[in-house]
């Protein structure tokens, strides 16, 4: 960025060379004589305070050099957002290069953003708002990679599943990331196996959408379904309305995990209690 | 250090006029061709005010959905 100070001091800019100094933000909205003003670690600039010829060169230096140098050029209403994403942009990355090769280039993007979104459960902080801008993106896919994600799936399910794939065709790589990528979007698409319980779906609702899921499932041989609830009202949620979902569909819970802010229940259908 | 270069909404006008773009009946357009919206790289139109900015990648203009930010973010660790 020493370069970048340089190339300001060349159309006549001289921004101070301050060793704290993290952000340079573009404001109209400083009134003192000169163009150039700090404020704590930040140093503002004032184009409208800089004479035509400097504002003509400034323009050019955002395209050639700043915007090449710096990544990005940013809203500072996105400067919360963006610094939590600097800092667990390393954690994510390390999960994203995993499944970067095998899921479709155009969900890249949603991956990152889902993981971000974990991160941030994880550490004990809202989601929902959040949550909500993916959907807006990707739709229900956004929401079901989202749900999945969050509840470790990623790891626990995908990449094993990935993995055998590749066991089953050890000779062709291409077979196996076909075959994923089919069963991925199937499961994107559909969650099949899996219901997630929605803060915003009544009761009925809910126990409708699972008793309906169970018995797809049941005619196609599979005799169980995982429940997740995310958050704490999602958990007592689950809870509340289980008797009622094992009643109406004859399942068992073979698996019960909770804390305050996730419950998982693996419902089975025992031989013989088919659902009508 | 990396410094982090911003822009409030006093100097939204001037970085979008820096990049040939400006706004028209609330969206971000082509300053040459005002009749012509600038589209995201998920080709979506860019309201003015979710226009959060530009990053690398040749010249991508962000929206300020959780998705283009993480992205821009990424264009700024890279």
């Amino acid at each position: 960025m020493k370069n970048l100070w340089e190339a300001f001091k060349a159309i006549g800019i001289n921004l101070p060379k301050l060793k704290d100094i993290t952000v340079l933000k573009f404001s109209s909205l400083i009134h003192v004589d000169n163009s150039i003003k700090i404020e704590g670690s930040t140093v503002i600039l004032n184009p409208e305070r800089l004479s035509g010829k400097q504002k003509r060169a400034l323009k050019h230096l955002l395209r050639a050099e700043v915007l090449p140098e710096a990544g990005a050029i940013l809203d500072e209403n996105s400067n919360p957002i963006i610094g939590e994403a600097l800092d667990v942009l390393p954690a994510i990355e390390e999960t994203a290069k995993k499944f970067r090769s095998i899921i479709p280039a155009k969900d890249i993007p949603l991956l990152n953003a889902c993981l971000f979104l974990r991160a941030r459960f994880q550490a004990g902080v809202s989601v929902e708002d959040l949550k909500g801008q993916i959907v807006r993106v990707y739709g229900a896919r956004g929401r079901n990679f989202a749900n999945l994600c969050t509840a470790g799936y990623l790891e626990e399910w995908f990449w094993p599943l990935y993995e055998e794939l590749l066991r089953a065709y050890p000779d062709d790589p291409r077979e196996a990331a076909g075959k994923f990528r089919t069963l991925y979007n199937s499961i994107l698409n559909d969650l099949p196996w899996t219901e997630f319980v929605s803060s915003r779906a009544s009761a009925t609702t809910v126990t409708d959408h699972i008793e309906e899921k169970m018995r797809r499932n049941t005619e196609m041989g599979v005799r169980y379904l995982n429940v997740h609830g995310l958050g704490e009202a999602n958990v007592r949620k689950v809870l509340k309305l289980l008797p009622d979902i094992q009643k109406q569909t004859g399942a068992v819970v073979a698996r019960l995990d909770q804390d305050t802010t996730r419950v998982f229940v693996r419902l089975e259908i025992p031989p013989g209690a088919l659902p009508e | 250090m990396n410094i982090r270069i911003t822009f409030d909404a006093s100097a939204r006008d001037f970085v979008l006029d820096a990049f040939g773009k400006t706004s028209r009946d609330g969206f971000v357009v082509e300053k040459a061709c005002p009749g012509e919206r600038v589209l995201t790289p998920r080709g979506e139109e860019i309201p003015l005010k979710e226009f959060a900015g530009i990053r690398r990648g040749s010249v991508i203009f962000v929206k300020s959905d959780i998705v283009s930010l993480i992205e821009a973010a990424k264009a700024m660790e890279s």
